[in-house]
């Protein structure tokens, strides 16, 4: 909670995406929310564009798309950080031209009535500069400090350029992370830590849908108390909103042609402006059953007026559908996953916002486990968790934080199998689910069975998953779905050790307390300590890996 | 979760009773993986981790270091914590009075966020189980959960506002009906007290004798359908709280209501107002009623006198005008007569050809267009004096070289009344479209009439190359009309009469002109080709050479080019050719692209064309 010696210190999120960017600072509520440019826009149009002597940025700057596109540079985030060579210039959609400067990728435009070549590390500090001044234009004072979130796709030294072209902007960066991290960290900052304490610990492994303008990315993730850890991630680089824009444009071009006899096919500027305007379509679309398109003068003078409705956009991205679904039960097979054992979907990304995504999301997650979830708005919440994460580092100093986030610090071994108690009934109790990062502790209550029990037996067992095999008709059986298929269980497997406590005090069932801690470290020893509350009888036993 | 709750039973009979533990194998070996560095457990970690400490070590120090704060601040002036206070029981903070948990009682709704805080503050400091801790009591946290409840109410303004508004340790009994003393001093209180249950803000206040009667109604209003929160645990007793809340203030109202001393003046005010304002309404409407009758009364004779006088003097226009339409018709008629007697100025004998008739009968209609019945009459008398045919044929050859010479009529439009153009009749036996070819020959190399848009451009170009040369200012009229260029005396003839002003442009023509001004100067740029697809004014003028804007292999496309070649090549082989072979094959062959067919068509269509032209004139 912000106290109110916070006041000086401004510290906000950013996340600059491939199309779009935003700025999130903490309210004095505690809450997290994006910031809007002079524009009025929350969601900023990651560009930059030079007009005669002047250099814009954002909404402005997309404003020139149609007019200037030459001098108009979008598509750019991508690039940073990489050489010439890397860049794959074919992405670029009618925009300045990309030009090799001594093999490091830069644009050539016109400015100031002279030719001349920004770098993609400087066109970038351009950008984030005109964020930080709207930034600083909504604070009313300087930003003190900014936490970055990063695609988990970017190489080392795209990290390091992204960081570099920040500072130079004016900022401090106070820490990279990764855009699925950020976005986790924003669901996670809703349950206060009491919740940790009482045992809650809302372990759960999550999947991270990411659909950008450009780009699918899935993550798999695994939180343990308050703790993330990624089990995997896949990056499919050319699958975004932007592939619905296509079969968009692709759709109204051919009605176009088939209205007028006019072929825009090989017309970039009418392209360019009915691209624009499919957007509009396609993101009306996720709310409205039918959407218009409407184009002035889209070529030859002629206007175009078209409109769409959802199912026949669902039908015709039905292909796009089917490969990001590919893409995710690809990632969960090759990490031996499977639907059942992800707790949580989470939409990020812009156009995770189509409603059909959402429901054929629902068919492959097809059981009683898993909940797909949307609560932040999904272009924000990667920002969001930026805030979230300055606010909480504000005040600490770069040495601490550079030592914080140090490798040798955040690379642990995690617990591969599950650890927990055979209880009264014979049922696999979890303690300290697998996954969890070492060193870790656990503490557990546990009560007597019966009136007056003088001992306490505590099996310690290692588990595992074993995943219940769905009937064989289940695919296509959807009325019964919650019946035909059951979480997956956690089997005891291997005896570990047991514990017994005698001459326990005389207590009424349920009332005697015993409190079971298993405490894991960095080595993986183990050690377990079983103690009544009230005579404080306990046994402690230690337990080496090599046993 | 279903694991936070684990029963557990007794060692098996087998369990050998001497042992307290037996250690069967480690566990699995872990996974290297990354730790995402965020949020705070991950800086726990890390603290940990930096100084080596384990999770007991760095709890232990973690409560020192937090006792060390809570030692240095002490509080005074606070409330007594009784002991039936500090041994609540978090689990009961429904029932819980979060005011004096916060050592608040005193102020209650009135504390401010401020206040709430400070207290707040204060209370953790003392309370905070890591101080109890670090002196080794454990497990004792009860109190401070209660406060973390009381501020977690206090701090959120809908929470409190929920609390507030069902706080049973305040006195919301209404005044005695009967209290004496001044109303304003007893009732103020009573409804600032019953505030704190608004949901909307800012809450009107009650106000003095002096506060104005808007004023007055709108506070009363606003107690009566102010939204208000009531918090109880279950739905039924919010209800029967929410009804008693309501009667209860409903009570306070009504009691105000009724001995507040402005709503007896308000309403006596409101008496003798309403009256005032009745006789007067009720006499604004007689008075307009009055007012508007007689007004419409007025207007309607008005207008009754004028529609009669109007439809008077319109018979007398029509009568006269149909008397003048006859006249003229007879005329007309007689003239035709006279020329039919005269055989078409043919000889007596010799039958004139049906198209010369058509020609003839055309081209006087296209005459009596400009002729006043006066002229009309003159001609008539004239015709009515002579058996002459050729006579005659001078009286109309006269009358139409006068409008000729008064720029009424093109040069050329009445061509057909001369003699000698009914003398040529060598080619008697060709075809109807010969002759009328034949027209077309004669009359490129004399002088192409000048198209209204070629004038306008003529004027345009020679402002805009004053002193230039004729062969520019032809190129220009040229360039931009898509019509043959003209020759150097035709321009110089042209501009003289432009210059002296002589060029008389009928009605249509001006219009056409202005129209054509408008368009080119909002749309259209110094562009030929763009200038077609804008004028479509002028069908005759368009049709008579047709731009290329579109492609060149459409048929009913001519050139500039073509059409000149084509006229010279008319010229070249007229109808009376006798060389070798078709003179239509010659003719083709002169013209670029264009088939035997297609010349054949054109000149058909530039004939038909000047027919038509003719024809438009006329009606
Ligand atoms: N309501 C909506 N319905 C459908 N699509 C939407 C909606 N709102 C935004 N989008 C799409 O989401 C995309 C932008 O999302 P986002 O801002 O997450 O991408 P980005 O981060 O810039 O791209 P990337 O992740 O590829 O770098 C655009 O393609 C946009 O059209
Ligand atoms: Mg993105």
């Amino acid at each position: 909670m912000p106290s109110a010696t916070d006041s000086k210190k401004s510290i906000i999120g950013l996340r600059i995406g491939q199309s779009y960017s935003s700025i999130a600072i903490i309210n004095k509520d505690g809450r997290a929310d994006c910031i809007a440019n002079e524009d009025g826009e929350r969601q900023i149009p990651t560009l930059v564009a030079f007009a005669g002597e002047e250099e814009l940025a954002g909404t402005q700057a997309k404003a020139l798309l149609l007019s200037n596109s030459k001098n108009t540079i979008s598509q750019f985030r991508n690039f940073i950080g990489k050489s010439f060579a890397e860049c794959n210039s074919s992405v670029i959609k009618g925009t300045a031209q990309l030009v090799d400067k001594d093999g490091i990728p830069a644009y050539s435009v016109e400015f100031m009535n002279q030719e001349s070549i920004f770098t993609v590390q400087e066109i970038t500090t351009k950008y984030i500069t005109s964020l930080r001044e709207s930034a600083e234009n909504f604070l009313g004072q300087p930003v003190t400090g900014v936490v970055l979130a990063i695609p988990t796709y970017f190489t080392d030294s795209q990290r390091l350029a992204l960081k570099d072209a920040t500072e130079k902007a004016g900022l401090r960066v106070l820490q990279l992370i990764n855009e699925p991290t950020a976005a986790i960290l924003t669901y996670e900052s809703g349950i206060k830590s009491e919740e940790y304490n009482n045992n809650l610990h809302n372990d759960r492994t999550a999947l991270i849908l990411d659909l950008g303008s450009d780009s699918l990315d899935v993550t798999v993730m695994s939180i343990r108390s308050g703790m993330f850890t990624i089990l995997a991630t896949t990056h499919d680089p050319d699958l975004g909103g932007a592939a619905f824009d296509d079969l968009l444009v692709n759709h109204f071009v051919n009605e176009f042609k088939r209205k007028t006899q006019i072929d825009i096919l090989q017309n970039k500027r009418a392209l360019v402006k009915l691209r624009n305007a499919v957007e509009i379509t396609k993101k009306t679309l996720s709310s409205s059953s039918t959407s218009p398109c409407s184009v002035e003068s889209l070529a030859d003078g002629i206007d175009f007026h078209g409109s769409i409705n959802r199912t026949r956009f669902e039908i015709m991205s039905n292909k796009l559908f089917t490969r990001i679904l590919d893409v995710i039960s690809n990632t969960l097979k090759e990490n031996n996953l499977d639907t059942q054992l992800i707790d949580e979907v989470i939409l990020v990304g812009g156009a995770s916002r189509i409603p059909k995504l959402q429901s054929k999301l629902r068919d492959t997650f097809n059981n009683t486990i898993t909940v797909i979830r949307q609560d932040f708005e999904p272009d924000e919440v990667v920002a969001y968790g930026c805030a979230f994460q300055g606010d909480l580092i504000g005040d600490l100093d770069d040495q601490m934080i550079s030592d914080s986030i140090d490798s040798s610090v955040t690379l642990v071994p995690h617990l591969s199998k599950p650890i927990g108690i055979l209880n009264a009934e014979n049922n696999f109790v979890v303690i300290i689910p697998g996954n969890t990062p070492l060193p870790a502790r656990r503490i557990f209550q546990s009560s007597n069975m019966f009136d007056d029990q003088k001992k306490f037996y505590v099996p310690i067992w290692e588990g595992d998953i074993i995943v219940p095999k769905p009937s064989s008709q289940t695919d296509n059986n959807l009325e019964n779905d919650s019946t035909l298929q059951e979480r997956p269980n956690l089997s005891p497997v291997k005896l570990l050790a047991e514990l017994v406590l005698t001459d326990l005090p005389e207590k009424k069932i349920n009332e005697l307390k015993v409190d079971i801690t298993i405490e894991i470290d960095i080595n993986q020893k183990c050690i377990i300590l079983a103690k009544e509350l009230t005579s404080n009888k306990s046994v402690e036993i230690e337990i080496q890996i090599t046993q | 979760m279903s694991q936070s709750h684990l029963v557990l039973g007794v060692p098996p009979s087998s369990w050998d009773e001497s042992l307290s533990f037996k250690i069967h194998c480690g566990i699995s070996e872990g996974v290297i993986r990354n730790i995402e560095p965020v949020g705070r457990y991950f800086l726990a970690h890390a603290r940990r981790k930096l100084n080596n400490h384990s999770f007991s070590e760095d709890e232990h120090i973690q409560a020192e270091a937090n006792a060390k704060k809570l030692e240095v601040i002490h509080d005074e002036d606070s409330e007594d914590e009784t002991p039936e206070l500090l041994s609540r029981d978090p689990k009961d903070w429904k029932e819980q009075d979060h005011y004096a948990i916060l050592g608040l009682s005193k102020y209650r709704w009135e504390a401010t966020d401020e206040q709430i805080k400070q207290a707040h503050r204060k209370k953790v400091l003392k309370h905070h189980p890591d101080k109890k801790a670090s002196s080794g009591n454990t497990n004792d946290d009860g109190f401070f959960k209660c406060i973390q409840k009381a501020y977690e109410i206090l701090s959120d303004p809908v929470k409190r506002r929920q609390f507030d508004s069902v706080d049973e340790a305040i006195d919301d009994t209404p005044p005695s009906a009967k209290a004496k003393g001044d109303f304003f001093e007893i009732y103020s209180p009573v409804f600032e007290r019953e505030a704190r249950f608004s949901n909307k803000t800012p809450v009107p206040m009650l106000g003095d004798i002096n506060t104005i009667k808007s004023e007055v109604e709108a506070f009363y209003d606003f107690c009566r359908d102010d939204k208000r929160y009531i918090e109880r645990k279950n739905k039924a007793e919010r209800a029967r709280y929410k009804k008693e809340d309501n009667i209860r203030l409903r009570k306070i109202i009504d009691q105000a209501l009724s001995l507040d001393p402005r709503i007896q003046k308000f309403k006596q005010e409101e008496k003798a107002a309403k009256e005032a304002k009745k006789k007067e309404k009720e006499d604004a409407i007689k008075n307009a009623k009055e007012a508007a009758q007689r007004a419409a009364e007025e207007e309607r004779l008005k207008k009754e006198q004028a529609e009669a006088e109007a439809k008077l003097k319109q018979q007398e226009e029509k009568k006269e005008k149909a008397n003048k339409k006859k006249m003229i018709r007879n005329e007309r008629k007689s003239i035709k007569t006279h020329l039919k007697t005269h055989n078409y100025f043919y000889p007596p004998n010799e039958p004139p050809p049906l198209d010369v008739i058509e020609m003839q009968l055309s081209e006087l209609d296209f005459l009596f267009e400009k002729l006043s019945l006066e002229d009309l009459q003159n001609v008539r008398k004239q015709l009515d004096s002579t058996q002459d045919r050729h006579d005659a044929n001078q009286i109309l050859v006269k009358e139409a070289s006068r409008l000729v010479s008064s720029g009424v009529l093109p040069m050329d439009s009445v061509k057909y009344f001369k003699s000698d153009s009914i003398d040529v009749t060598e080619n008697r036996e060709q075809k109807t479209t010969d002759i009328e070819e034949h027209k077309v020959i004669e009359e490129t190399p004399k002088e192409r009439p000048w198209e209204v848009e070629e004038i306008s451009l003529l004027i345009k170009a020679a402002n805009k190359f004053p002193g230039g040369s004729l062969n520019r200012i032809s190129e220009y009229v040229a360039d931009h009309s898509g019509l043959p260029s003209r020759t150097n005396e035709e321009l110089i003839k042209k501009s003289k009469e432009v210059q002296k002003g002589t060029i008389a442009l009928d009605e249509n023509d001006v219009r056409k002109l202005q129209h054509q001004k408008k368009h080119a100067d909002t749309r259209i740029t110094e562009h030929p080709s763009m200038r077609e697809a804008t004028i479509d004014y002028d069908a005759i003028a368009a049709s008579t050479v047709n731009g290329s804007s579109t492609s060149a292999n459409n048929t009913n496309t001519w050139a500039p080019a073509q059409q000149a070649q084509l006229e010279r090549a008319l010229q070249a082989y007229p109808p009376s050719w006798k060389g070798e072979g078709d003179r239509w094959d010659k003719i083709a062959e002169a013209v670029e692209n264009k088939t035997k067919k297609e010349c054949k068509l054109r000149v058909k269509y530039l004939a038909e064309q000047v027919k038509a032209k003719k024809a438009a004139q006329s009606t």
